[in-house]
């Protein structure tokens, strides 16, 4: 026998991996919002084939994201300065390494010839935008405000690419862009 | 037609010890909802972490189950986006007074308008037998072999110290007593607190359910009023040889929190109208 509200599916299994959202208190369905492993009801489960389709249709959603992202034209990577085949080198920045970046790009501008990546969405992660530019560059420096260059690791993991040159700062204070020039001109060469 | 308890059946495999206190609290609940006549929509069901955290599964009504210590702030947020729902909290010793603690004063401070029901076995049994901030001085637990150092914290003092209007204990063994303080809970016009003595079965020796037989009377039975704060607190106190449940204190004239803010006084957060909002323009101007 049916119970109330059970004909609406919380983690309804769709093809986007997306399932419908009630608002709770709708006439006629209800919410279950389960943490443990659920079926599509949103009980509780140990079920194999279930907890399987679950994963599945979790993981679906990251795809559908990206896939959507693309379409909308979202800025997953901003690219600044020089195209990469022109660049002299290509710096990888995240957040809000940019402005102190952008200032060195400036303070260098009669020097070298530099473009800057700004990854901009981590996960899930735009792997053939960045691969695309970083495979384009004659050159590349990781610029991060971190001991373990986060973003280089990432990258690496996703895309399979090593940026050998670094320049990490991790002494508490933010990049100083006259002082991350001349890092730059060291790195460069 | 009214609702009858078994309307809020679920009929899922329930996965407790047999004798655990936590049947009877289920039962009780059920009872409590039929007798309020609530539409399964109109319920929320928030659990946290703890053997009693299946409780969403069991009960037909919208459910949240949610991370460790917090089923408080997930049913404050409810309450508020959509005051209408009735939103049961229940916790546990280990969640609403250990991992979850810092939430119960303000809570209490605050006086949202959801019903928190503590499963207080003070032993932590999901995780096997460990000491919890409830457990008596001198229990043996997987984490204090010895015997627990330390003097247990007092629930009821606390949630009347921190400002609560309807502070209640019930026990696991009188499932017709806990659905009279479910249903007044919910009939409570502000934050309503209701301590559950909890036999574990399994992994506290001492609790046991004739431990608190021997000892447990009910404050209705012995004329306490309930609108005095002073006596209130004196039976806050009253622990040993005699324990008492029911109602210690309840005030209906402090507004619930729902009811003093102003996005929320006239309708609820889920009926304001969502149409031509923009965010494009919010993340381009917020993307660094």
């Amino acid at each position: 026998m049916k119970k109330r509200g059970e004909e609406y599916l919380r983690y309804k299994i769709t093809e986007t991996g997306v399932s419908p959202r009630i608002i709770p208190g709708t006439r006629g369905a209800l919410f279950r919002c389960e943490g443990s492993e659920h079926d599509e009801h949103g009980y509780y489960t140990e079920k194999p084939e279930r907890v399987t389709a679950m994963w599945r249709k979790r993981f679906r959603k990251l795809e559908t994201l990206l896939k959507e992202l693309r379409e909308r034209e979202f800025p997953l990577v901003k690219y600044y300065g020089y195209p990469p085949e022109e660049a002299d080198a290509v710096l990888v920045i995240w957040g809000s390494v940019k402005g102190p970046v952008l200032e060195a790009l400036r303070i260098l501008r009669n020097e070298y010839r530099l473009g800057v990546l700004q990854v901009v969405l981590m996960k899930p992660f735009p792997d053939k935008e960045v691969l695309d530019i970083l495979t384009r560059a004659k050159q590349v420096v990781d610029v991060e405000n971190n001991y373990t260059s986060q973003l280089a690791r990432l990258i690496r993991e996703e895309t399979g690419y090593y940026i050998e040159k670094r320049i990490n700062k991790y002494d508490g204070r933010p990049f100083n862009p006259v002082a991350l020039s001349k890092q730059l001109r060291e790195v460069i060469g | 037609m009214p609702h009858k308890p078994e309307d809020y059946d679920s009929r899922r495999w329930i996965q407790w010890c047999p004798g655990c206190g936590n049947y009877a609290i289920l039962v009780a609940f059920r009872q409590a909802l039929a007798e309020l006549d609530l539409d399964p929509e109109d319920i929320v069901v928030i659990t946290g972490i703890g053997c009693y955290g299946r409780m969403n599964n069991y009960v037909v009504a919208n459910g949240f189950h949610v991370i460790h210590g917090r089923p408080i702030p997930v049913a404050t947020g409810v309450k508020l986006a959509n005051p209408r729902l009735t939103v049961y909290a229940f916790s546990g010793d280990g969640d609403a007074y250990a991992i979850g603690i810092s939430h119960l004063p303000h809570v209490a401070r605050r006086n949202v308008g959801i019903k928190l029901i503590v499963h207080n076995n003070a032993v932590y049994g999901l995780t096997r037998g460990q000491v919890s901030p409830t457990s008596p001085k001198g229990m043996k637990t997987k984490t204090t072999p010895k015997g627990a150092i330390v003097e247990p914290i007092n629930p009821i003092a606390l949630v009347l110290a921190s400002g609560a209007t309807f502070v209640a204990r019930g026990f696991a063994g009188d499932i017709q007593h806990l659905k009279y303080l479910i249903v007044e809970a919910t009939k409570h016009r502000g934050f309503a607190f209701i301590d559950i003595l909890q036999p574990c079965v399994t992994y506290n020796y001492i609790y046991t359910y004739q431990y608190f037989r021997e000892r447990v009377y009910k404050l209705e039975e012995t004329g306490h009023d309930p609108t005095d704060f002073a006596a209130a607190w004196e039976k806050a106190w009253e622990w040993g040889d005699r324990i008492p449940i029911g109602i210690f204190y309840r005030r209906e004239d402090k507004p619930a929190l729902e009811e003093l803010l102003p996005a929320v006084k006239e309708k609820p957060l889920v009926e304001h109208d969502l149409e031509g909002i923009d965010v494009k323009k919010l993340l381009d101007e917020h993307t660094i």
